[in-house]
């Protein structure tokens, strides 16, 4: 979990596959990791659709909002990003 | 002996062995108790008719063709079990505990069959399922856990089966996995190992797994962890025998149990054993105090509440303040389950060679690489355009000239009706809102592209390389998905920047919002750079594209040096498995986007239709003398630094109604674009047209919604004062720079 959070530490762009590929464990595991930081506060999703605020309602265009497919993005937070920078 | 249950005759018994058949008839065999081990009484044999049979104190009559694919065991007069109809008190209790959709109630239907009775855990209002069974003379007890991923007590359900584990103490506790996904299974099982009842794994959705090319070695995954696995595919019938002798060899003792349970990493044991030497006297007699102490490391605030309230105050705060110094331990704690998680998968799970995983992964390496996926998704794009251009074009072409038509019969048959009303239904109906209608071929090809990206998972890669390019550029972070968003509409990408907390941040990624192309500027483009630059239209269209998106990364540099300056924030995103495109789904998308489209043309722009064509006609029916007109020639100086003359600006101006409405404008005071635009402009002056389109205001609702999130007029008209002034210097430049080389 603690390496888990250092890499997340560079600030770049990861993907599940690449951190399974760091860590050396399956990707579902990387993303149940990643739900459970999630639930413990130090990653918070980035909701990629913003339907909830009623935005895309009586839009024309919705169908075309490429992320509107379930896909869930992470990100750190601050508690995330100070457990990152201890380990 | 095992035989079928048509073999038996009138008076005699067996035990229900195995059921043989689909899933539906075992499901239904099951719900009338069927399951293996049960004692079944023939009372009635068939000779060609229904038997009638008694089971579990009830009497069921069933086909001939039921009853062939139950085997029975066989069984002597004199040694015959018979079923209590209710458990007995000395019945042994067994809990049935998994997360969701491993199959558990398939699991607890097969055991239990009809003798189910189903009400609320006490206080509760989470639905609690009991069921008794008997195997070999001994009574069960099953009690079916709420399905849950772990025992952290984060939900109710969680609580429940926790507590029910501690303070009910089962004689054992049945952990039913799925096979195909252990990893996301075993984390439950590693919290059940903590707990004081005994094991038993089992390893159902064996079938599923073995499809999915996911080879599980039970036995060797019983060695590793320590306890008995039976490996099941419970919707098959399959494993339910093994099960149930596997319960009550556990129950004889038959059965060594030495589990190797996840220990906590070296780095907070001492802490742990500290902690739990603190708190053992105060500790419940119903809690094993090293459970207590490793939830309480953990964070787990029912059982810090329970302490608070057992310890005296001064004991309470050296306990807090071991557990405040030492807040971050759970993740050490979680940190080695998920090791001994991967210890256990290594060793049992052989994934193959050729998997949708393996695939992935190896498809991944090259499309989500920074330089070949990079030139992989240009290369896409440009496919995209070529395929929109080269099979929807013609199609486009036809039915412009049918609305031409329609339009000359419209004229010729309404003579003698005043010359506004059959100009408003030829010019201005068919001429504005029909002539945009006559883009649906491109646009379902357009979108049927889009769709078949996105449903075989390339689509989230593109995603991804965009955001490492954007992330070279500079711009990352949070405001990488609005902008995303943004080539959907732009509308949700401005609602979208509520993710950035940073105000200096937030604000800068709404005024870049409307540099990316929405699929409405997209469409137009799509539509007008064949009329324009025919087979070359494809290197226009891409080009556009890949301006807007530098334009957009060079202001991002801009934005990361003086609004991202300390905020570097990295992102994980999952990227779906690739796939073989549904087909379906693939319709509704396209479906769902031309509905809309419609909806639009119906409302929007036939509105500005009509009105553009209202100040074309009015006041003399002829448009060089119309209020359009004195409009026009007031704002021409302006096109003759881009070429084009003032019904091109007029029609850019109608576009921030909506971005359709360029072509509509174009159709009401043009006619047949098709073949006039080409004729009206240079192709430097096209190419400013196309220009001034990609960069200009965006539609009044996304103007809405930045002032709605900007909350200030000012900034909204300086959103709108800079991209006026990039299409207008970028368009500008496009036409002096290509007359010069033309």
């Amino acid at each position: 979990m603690q390496q888990f959070l250092t890499l997340m530490a560079d600030p770049k762009p990861h993907t599940l596959g690449e951190l399974s590929t760091v860590l050396k464990i399956p990707v579902g595991m990387v993303a149940m990791m990643a739900e459970q930081l999630q639930q413990l506060g130090y990653l918070e999703t980035a909701d990629a659709c913003v339907d909830d605020a009623g935005s895309c309602t009586g839009c024309a265009s919705h169908a075309g909002c490429l992320l509107g497919a379930a896909r869930r993005v992470w990100a750190l937070t601050e508690k995330g990003r100070q457990a990152a920078v201890a380990g | 002996m095992t035989v079928h249950l048509t073999d038996l005759e009138s008076g005699t018994q067996g035990m229900v062995h195995r059921i043989n058949g689909g899933h539906s008839l075992v499901s239904r065999l099951a719900a009338l108790g069927f399951t293996p081990g049960a004692p079944v009484t023939v009372l009635r044999s068939g000779s060609g008719g229904p038997l009638l049979v008694s089971i579990r104190g009830g009497r069921v009559a069933l086909g001939v063709g039921e009853a062939e694919n139950i085997e029975v065991l066989k069984v002597s007069g004199e040694g015959v079990e018979t079923p209590p109809s209710t458990p007995a008190s000395s019945a042994r209790v067994i809990a049935l505990a998994g997360q969701p959709n491993v199959g558990k109630s398939t699991v607890f239907n097969l055991l239990t069959g009809m003798n189910q009775h189903v009400g609320n855990w006490t206080g509760k209002t989470v639905e609690q399922k009991k069921g008794d069974f008997t195997y070999k003379q001994a009574a069960y007890t099953l009690v079916d856990l709420p399905g849950t991923y772990s025992l952290t007590a984060a939900s109710e359900e969680e609580r429940i089966a926790r507590e029910f584990i501690l303070h009910e103490h089962p004689d054992l506790v049945v952990a039913v996995v799925d096979a195909a996904v252990l990893e996301r299974s075993l984390y439950l099982v590693a919290e059940l190992l903590l707990l004081p009842a005994p094991v038993i794994l089992a390893l159902n959705m064996m079938d599923v797994a073995e499809k999915e090319g996911v080879h599980v070695e039970p036995k060797v995954l019983e060695t590793a962890l320590g306890i008995p696995v039976v490996p099941m595919a419970a919707s098959h019938n399959q494993g339910v025998q093994e099960l149930l002798e596997t319960i009550e060899a556990m129950e004889q003792g038959n059965i060594s149990y030495h589990p190797n349970r996840p220990s906590i990493l070296p780095a907070h044991r001492e802490v742990l054993a500290g902690l739990q030497k603190l708190i053992e006297p105060a500790t419940p007699p119903e809690l094993p105090a090293s459970w207590a102490a490793l939830k309480l490391l953990e964070g787990d605030e029912e059982l810090i509440r329970l302490f608070q309230t057992r310890m005296s105050p001064e004991e309470w705060e050296k306990v807090h303040a071991l557990l405040y110094q030492h807040e971050d331990a759970i993740l050490d704690i979680a940190g080695a389950r998920y090791e001994w998680i991967a210890r256990m998968v290594r060793a049992a799970v052989v994934e193959p060679q050729v998997s949708r995983v393996g695939l992935t992964a190896r498809l991944d390496r090259t499309l989500t690489h920074p330089l070949w996926g990079t030139l992989i998704l240009v290369g896409i794009l440009g496919l995209v355009f070529w395929l929109t251009y080269t099979i929807g074009s013609p199609i486009q072409n036809w039915l412009s000239s049918q609305v031409l038509a329609l339009q000359g019969w419209v004229r010729s048959a309404l003579v003698g009706t005043p010359k506004w009303v059959v100009e408003l239904l030829a010019g201005g109906v068919l001429g504005g809102m029909g002539m945009v209608l006559t883009f649906l071929p491109i646009l379902a090809i357009f979108y049927a592209v889009l769709g078949f990206l996105e449903d075989t998972g390339y689509l989230a890669r593109a995603a991804y390389l965009t955001d490492r390019w954007m992330h070279q550029m500079g711009l990352h972070g949070k405001s990488f998905l609005p902008l995303l968003l943004g080539f959907g509409c732009n509308v949700p990408a401005v609602l979208g920047t509520r993710i950035i907390e940073s105000k200096r941040a937030r604000l800068l990624t709404i005024l870049l919002v409307p540099l990316v192309p929405c699929t409405a500027r997209l469409a137009v483009v799509t539509i007008l750079a064949p009329i324009f630059f025919g087979s070359s239209a494809v290197w226009v269209a891409w080009a556009l594209v890949g301006g807007n998106v530098l334009l957009l990364a060079g202001l991002g540099m801009l934005l990361h040096r003086f609004a991202f300056e300390d905020e570097h924030v990295a992102f994980i995103m999952e990227l779906p498995l690739y796939h073989l495109p549904n087909f379906k789904t693939i319709g509704i998308y396209v479906w769902q986007n031309l509905v809309g489209f419609l909806e639009k043309a119906g409302k929007v722009i036939l509105a500005a239709s009509l009105v553009v064509w209202a100040l074309s006609y009015f006041p003399g029916g002829d448009v060089h003398t119309s209020y359009l007109s004195t409009f026009g020639r007031w704002i021409a100086p302006v096109g003759q630094w881009m070429g084009l003359p003032w019904q091109m600006l007029v029609a850019l101006l109608t576009s921030v109604v909506a971005k359709e409405n360029t072509i509509a404008t174009l159709g009401v005071l043009y006619g047949d674009i098709h073949t006039v635009l080409p004729t009206l402009l240079t192709a430097p002056a096209a190419l400013a047209l196309l220009v001034f389109q990609m960069l200009f205001i965006p539609c009044i609702a996304t103007v809405a919604s930045i002032r709605q999130e900007t909350a200030s007029w000012k900034w909204t008209a300086f959103s709108v004062a800079l991209m006026l002034g990039l299409a207008l210097g970028f368009a500008v430049m496009a036409y002096q720079m290509g007359t010069l080389l033309a």
